[in-house]
């Protein structure tokens, strides 16, 4: 799984070269963007634990702070 | 303007392989109606006809725009951003949930043993690869594909008539009205409702075709599908079908003809089945590149494909705790958080463009910057 | 350059994808796999603790002739706290994975039966590899001696007891209930089902009733007989045979070539009712009495015999049901899905008001043929 990891962190860095031989600093940005945030969440997995995802916490609030749920 | 164009039929194809690709959750509708979830498609159909006319009068009232152009000619430059900033997010969602279900159902049936963060970056590869290619993998294969695949759906469904039991149909509609509701709601928001995906290609159609025709037979042959799946849940799992975790699988697992020659004939529906949830990942995973393209005025958005497809096959891992949370949250707050997404914010679109009509007296206005073209094909993908 | 990159990346995805969808991560192999053909559960002599045996084929025996007498099969056998546990010691003994996905039958003992299939049957509906088109059957008994018997013509126990149930198919005693079935009954109120019931004698098995399952547990037995009866009565009898002994040492025979049941429901001035008419096409297939000539009124007065014969055992058998409060037929679902909203005060309280439930028996029968002769040869 290690080798799958590699190869395909190697393709994603690698989507930065065009950008930067450009000159394209937004998509630089965004792209360090979403490698930063797929880290985060790769890392939580590798390690066995849970991380925030934002959809879960939305969804855990509504069932227990507002009446916009089926369990109420 | 797209430079791109695709046809009524290819446009109604790739919505209906869109839709079909739902299968795999429709465990909420059977657990929450019970027998008369065969029902639900046709009460989700209803309860969605508003939402479809919005749709319907949003593309009308810009033509050949896609979502998120229209946002910005209809709220504005800032507000429409950020309407397509949480597109973007309601899109990716769906992408990961897709990726979640489908790589749960591999990992159980089709690959046990297999990591499912394999599974998972497998399918989002693919899908990375599809929209590098271009817009050509994205629309033509589904029109060979879905004929293909519908044929054999038909085939699979004939194939388990003989062991239909009707009477795990009845009583009908014998259950409380707030049980209809909730079903019907889960119907038009959960499952309808995620089409909205399919506005991102409005702007690429041909100038002659009508969206709202497009749509509606898109709806209509999607609500029929989803009949004969919920009709043949019930009427061979029984009272079953809320205890299985697939239920379209589960009651496709107990096929078997007279003779006893065709037997496990679930294996090449699970293909097929998994064809279409990648496909709707792909969908939802270009939706979210364009749509981060569309928010930052990028002029190519080829080298964020593979990036968002690796975070979209990360976060799949980490969305929920588990798969099976994802249907207790489709029970009881996916469809009022979809709400907002499918209904809600096309309305204020709507009504932003309505009131822009009639202030102006003058067809959409030109912004004063040109927007980023839509659909433009990035440096080495094929075109038409 | 470019160019190199651009087909050196391309070479190297492709073999990505190759090794990754071409089945080799963590290839599993059918040589590899034991695997199980059927499965039997009892209590183990250890208490709380549970005795699976597996009957696993042999595939470099499975030929036509086994001249050098080694079995088609092993039975192993292992103990653990539930089914997944003793599984699991199956791989401390075998040289291979175990592998389900083939498992043709599930035999429970008696003892187990009667004290609740739920935990032992949790393991099997949540297996990917178990299907619920597995038949599951009860044994009198120890459920893996059933797994040793002598299989006359088959190769395998397990295609021996399968063959004796599938041969009820054309001449139709008992029907086999599939894991589906059974769950099915399981989450459904105030519903029972039957499952075949064998009996080992010395080295063969015979099927000799049928155990009669409610909610989780078995509360009785019906005999073959009222097996047959109660398939009449609900409408899955195909084909089959009916002998009637009349007084005198007088038998007749009939061989029931077609049996149309109709259930015809009622709530009548507040009672609920049911009338259970049977139509019944058969020939006769023996006489022991009666004159040479065929005639007319010899042939209705077989029909009256047989009429009255199953409309006897019918009522017998929903007697027997009543008993035991087991509504096999599943009048309660009957009821449920023709009178939704008058019926549920009834079906609350259905396990006692099943005993008083009034049901009606008609049967017509009508006898086409009298075999390959047309008069009895004295």
């Amino acid at each position: 799984m290690l080798i799958v990891f590699i190869f395909f962190g190697i393709i994603t860095i690698s989507s930065l070269i065009t950008p930067i031989k450009n000159g394209r600093i937004k998509e630089i940005a965004i792209i360090c963007a979403l490698i930063s945030i797929g880290l985060y969440y790769g890392i939580r997995f590798a390690q066995g634990e849970p991380a925030w995802s934002p959809l879960n916490s939305l969804e855990e609030w509504m069932i227990n702070s507002t009446p916009f749920n089926y369990n109420a | 303007m797209s430079s791109v164009k695709i046809t009524k039929w290819q446009m109604i194809s790739v919505g209906v392989c869109y839709m079909i690709g739902a299968i795999l959750h429709l465990s909420e509708v059977s657990a929450t109606a019970g027998r008369d979830a065969w029902l639900m498609p046709v009460a989700g159909l209803i309860m969605f006809v508003p939402t479809a006319a919005i749709y319907c009068l949003l593309v009308k009232l810009h033509p050949q725009k896609c979502l998120y152009e229209i946002n910005e000619q209809a709220l504005g430059k800032t507000l429409g951003k950020v309407f397509t900033f949480l597109y973007m997010l309601f899109f990716f969602h769906i992408c990961t949930l897709n990726t979640m279900q489908a790589e749960a159902f591999v990992s159980a049936y089709l690959l046990p043993g297999t990591p499912v963060i394999v599974c998972g970056l497998m399918m989002t590869a693919f899908c990375a690869f599809a929209i590098y290619r271009g817009l050509r993998a994205i629309i033509v294969i589904p029109f060979a594909f879905g004929i293909v695949s519908g044929a054999y759906l038909l085939f699979n469904f004939l194939q388990s008539v003989p062991q239909m039991r009707p009477e795990f149909l009845r009583p009908m509609l014998a259950q409380e009205p707030r049980v209809y509701l909730h079903a019907a709601h889960i119907e038009a928001t959960v499952i309808y409702g995620e089409i909205i995906g399919l506005l991102t290609f409005a702007g690429m159609l041909e100038k002659k075709t009508k969206f709202s025709v497009c749509f509606i037979i898109t709806m209509i042959i999607s609500c029929l599908y989803l009949i004969l799946v919920h009709l043949r849940e019930r009427t061979l799992l029984g009272d079953l079908t809320p205890y299985v975790s697939f239920p379209s699988f589960g009651a496709v697992r107990m096929i078997g003809n007279v003779t006893g020659t065709l037997s496990r004939v679930e294996s090449i529906y699970s293909l097929v089945m998994i064809a279409f949830s990648i496909f709707r990942v792909l969908i939802t995973l270009w939706a979210v590149i364009t749509a981060l393209k569309q928010v930052f005025n990028l002029q190519s958005y080829t080298s964020l494909i593979i990036p968002a497809a690796a975070l979209a096959a990360v976060y799949s891992m980490r969305i929920y705790a588990s798969p099976n949370d994802s249907y207790i949250y489709g029970l009881n707050t996916t469809p009022f958080v979809w709400t907002v997404f499918t209904f809600i914010m096309p309305l204020i679109t709507l009504v932003f463009a309505a009131a822009r009509r009639l202030l102006t007296k003058m067809p959409t206005p030109n912004t004063s910057r040109k927007l980023p073209e839509q659909g433009a094909e990035p440096s080495g993908a094929e075109g038409f | 350059m470019k160019k190199l990159l651009k087909i050196l990346c391309a070479a190297v995805t492709l073999c990505v994808i190759l090794l990754s969808l071409g089945g080799c991560w963590s290839a599993d192999e059918i040589s590899h796999k034991a695997i199980i053909l059927g499965i039997s559960v009892d209590f183990a002599d250890t208490p709380e603790k549970y005795l699976v045996t597996a009957q696993i084929a042999r595939p470099s025996q499975l030929k036509a002739s086994s001249a050098d007498g080694e079995n088609a099969y092993i039975n192993i056998s292992s103990e653990g706290v539930g089914v997944q546990a003793a599984l699991h010691g199956f791989e401390t003994q075998l040289s291979r994975e175990i592998y389900t996905g083939h498992m043709e039958l599930i035999i429970f003992s008696e003892e187990i039966a009667r004290s609740g299939l739920t935990p032992v049957l949790d393991y099997f509906y949540r297996s990917s590899e178990a299907r619920f088109s597995t038949p599951v059957i009860i044994a009198e008994g120890r459920a893996a001696d059933l797994l040793d018997i002598q299989a006359d013509l088959e190769q395998m126990p397990v295609s021996s007891i399968l063959g004796t149930m599938s041969n009820q198919d054309s001449d139709i005693i008992m029907s086999g209930t599939t894991m589906g079935d059974l769950l099915r009954e399981m989450v459904t109120e105030h519903s029972a089902v039957t499952l075949a019931l064998f009996r080992v004698n010395g080295k063969r098995a015979a099927m000799e009733k049928a155990a009669v399952i409610k909610g989780d547990k078995m509360i009785g037995s019906l005999t073959i007989d009222q097996k047959q009866y109660e398939l009449l009565a609900g409408g899955e009898y195909d084909e089959g045979v009916q002998v009637c002994k009349i007084a005198d040492g007088k038998v007749a025979s009939f061989r029931i070539m077609k049996c149309v049941t109709k259930h015809n429901l009622k709530y009548e001035n507040g009672q609920f009712s049911a009338d259970i008419s049977v139509n019944i096409t058969g020939q006769i297939s023996g006489i022991t009495f009666g004159g040479e000539e065929y005639t007319i009124r010899a042939r209705e007065d077989l029909e009256q015999i047989l009429r009255d014969f199953i409309t006897r055992g019918i009522n017998d058998m929903f007697s027997a049901t009543k008993e035991i409060n087991a509504d096999i037929i599943g009048f309660n679902e009957m009821l449920r899905r023709k009178y939704p909203r008058d019926s549920k005060s009834l079906l609350e309280n259905w396990d006692d008001n099943y005993r008083n439930f009034p049901i009606s028996v008609s049967v017509a029968a009508t006898l086409t043929g009298t075999g390959a002769v047309r008069e009895r040869v004295k």
